[in-house]
């Protein structure tokens, strides 16, 4: 064995780590060779030195914070799950999140159920009254009622329902000027105006008054200008003797326009012990506008105001139809009254009789009539 | 009475294994009572292996932590104390290549000094002339040994740390670096002999 070889070997050999026919040669090597022995010896000095080392020690907060970490560790580890779902600390995590989902589907649930719930409750006062009254077409007394009773609400309305007492005032008109029609044709008529019955008994005026012709004319156009015409000559046809076929058309036209007052009269009579109607009571607490609408179909056009004022959330939507017109009354929120006068005049022609629309402050009551274009 | 005996026949690696397993179930003062047993050996380790002492107490801190983290993947194949040592080593490494790139730590060289075969040149000598070793204090002595250790690459220095400073036998150390035993052995052998070299240029005459 060389020096080089033992040399490699010298480490085991201090280990007992080599075989015994190794450990002889070793032996007498070293034994010969002094430098192979002095690399023997400063081996097991390394050695020495290195198991002579001194140990060094942890530091003392070495365990703490050690130990800290881990905590932190755990406690992050933990932390999703456990604090969570574990009992007990303050888990505001798990609860929170529950109750903000129970209210969120809480309101969800109560918007969804809202609107049957709305169809479950009684209709309230509040709710749109649409009521539909069909007049039987050759208007007869029923038909005339109806229409008297909606005129004559007019005098039994507070002072401000200003609106509604044009026609009032008009009709008023009419019958003051037939009135002096009369009294200028020798008739006497006084108030208070004579029942129906005595009406039927009076004589025809004397064709050969002097003043008939021009008061003839005078009357024409009043008929024209009021608006009861159809029914005017139906109470006539029921109130007067048939037996007029021979009298001129003049004396006739002077006696609808006489038996027209009167017949007003009576309906007027009729009308006032009624208690006032809802209907009346809803017009008391708000103004009431007139429109006039001219349009070519005046059914249809009914129908189009009638779902246009529900779109404006019109309240107590009346409609009355009859042979010739339509019309409708509902109440109608002040903000809501500008649109409705836009939507009007594209339906048809429209003519308010009270030019204070767009000033209207404050919930008003509407009537439109609905007549058939000129 | 029983307990007692087993207490007393009870080996400090069942001991490890009752706390490892305690661990595993979220006890965390069963890990304090390992970190306890174990640290001084693992600082040792680090230290020897990184040369410096601040450093290595950072590496045994979050060697513990790192063990900690994967103890519930800990099976029991080898020893817990085995699996801890190869988690200080590994990451003692790993800071020696950051301290070395660093190169905030002097090193001696050990290619440097075995230019010569019997030139005997003190590489970097702290002083002048030929100081017995007797003559120096311990400390001293341990210092110029640990600057050695230091020029040692890391595969020779983790078979001299845990064989020659910590005394592992050569079972421990095959389970805790995994590597054949020829390939043990020689590197043990070559890094005795290299620090041997070294030790003589630095301290003179051993």
């Amino acid at each position: 064995m060389e020096c080089h070889d033992i040399r490699k070997n010298l480490s085991a050999y201090l280990e007992g780590m080599v075989s015994p026919e190794d450990q002889e040669l070793i032996d007498q090597h070293l034994a010969s060779c002094r430098a192979c022995s002095t690399a023997l010896y400063e081996l097991n000095r390394t050695d020495r030195l290195l198991k002579n080392l001194k140990e060094v020690e942890p530091p003392p907060w070495m365990t703490q914070k050690i130990m800290a970490r881990v905590r932190e560790e755990a406690e992050s580890k933990k932390g999703f799950i456990q604090k969570l779902f574990y009992p007990l600390h303050i888990k505001v995590p798990l609860e929170a999140f529950a109750t903000v989902l129970i209210a969120v589907v809480a309101v969800y649930v109560f918007r969804a159920v809202e609107p049957e719930m709305k169809g479950l409750q009684p209709p309230s006062s509040q709710e749109p009254i649409i009521t539909r009254q069909e007049a039987p077409y050759p208007a007869k007394a029923p038909a005339a009622e109806t229409q008297a009773a909606r005129e004559k609400a007019v005098p039994q309305e507070s002072p401000t329902k200003t609106i509604a007492k044009d026609l009032a005032v008009a009709e008023k008109e009419i019958q003051k000027r037939a009135r002096v029609d009369e009294e200028g044709g020798g008739r006497k008529f006084k108030d208070p105006p004579p029942p129906v019955s005595e009406i039927k008994t009076l004589p025809a005026p004397p064709p050969t008054s002097p003043s008939t012709a021009p008061k003839k004319e005078a009357a024409v156009p009043l008929q024209t200008e009021a608006p009861r015409m159809a029914e005017s000559r139906t109470a006539e046809k029921a109130a007067s003797p048939p037996a007029a076929a021979g009298v001129a058309p003049a004396q006739e036209d002077k006696r609808a326009l006489a038996e027209g007052a009167a017949r007003e009269r009576k309906v007027l009579k009729k009308v006032q012990p009624m208690a006032p109607s809802p209907r009346m009571a809803a017009k008391a607490k708000a103004e009431v506008m007139d429109f006039l609408l001219r349009v070519r179909d005046v059914r249809i056009a009914g129908g189009e105001v009638e779902s246009l004022l529900n779109q404006l959330g019109a309240l107590r939507i009346n409609r009355v139809s009859r042979e010739n017109d339509e019309i409708i009354t509902a109440e109608v929120k002040a903000e809501k009254m500008k649109e409705l006068s836009e939507k009007l005049k594209f339906m048809g022609e429209v003519e308010e009789k009270d030019a204070r629309l767009g000033s209207i402050e404050k919930d008003t009551t509407l009537r439109i009539e609905i007549v058939p274009a000129r | 009475m029983s307990n007692r005996v087993e207490e007393r026949i009870q080996t400090p690696a069942d001991d490890d294994s009752r706390l490892v397993s305690s661990c595993q179930q979220g006890e965390i003062d069963a890990f304090e009572a390992l970190v306890k047993k174990y640290e001084k050996k693992m600082l040792n380790v680090a230290y020897r292996m990184i040369g410096d002492y601040d450093e290595a107490c950072e590496v045994v801190q979050d060697a513990f932590l790192s063990a900690y983290r994967s103890i519930k993947k800990f099976r029991g194949e080898s020893r817990f104390s085995t699996w801890l040592y190869r988690i200080v080593l590994n990451l003692s490494k790993n800071r020696m290549a950051q301290v070395r790139t660093r190169g905030a730590r002097e090193a001696y060289s050990i290619d440097a000094a075995t230019e010569t075969e019997e030139g005997s040149r003190r590489m970097d000598p702290p002083d002048e002339g030929p100081s017995p070793l007797e003559q120096m204090e311990k400390k001293e002595v341990d210092a110029r040994v640990q600057g050695c250790i230091n020029g040692l690459d890391g595969e020779h220095r983790e078979v001299l740390v845990l064989r020659d400073i910590q005394g592992f036998s050569y079972e421990e150390i095959h389970d805790i670096l995994k590597i054949p035993d020829g390939t043990m052995k020689s590197r043990l052998f070559r890094a005795r002999d290299a620090l041997k070299e070294c030790l003589k240029k630095v301290v003179g005459d051993l």
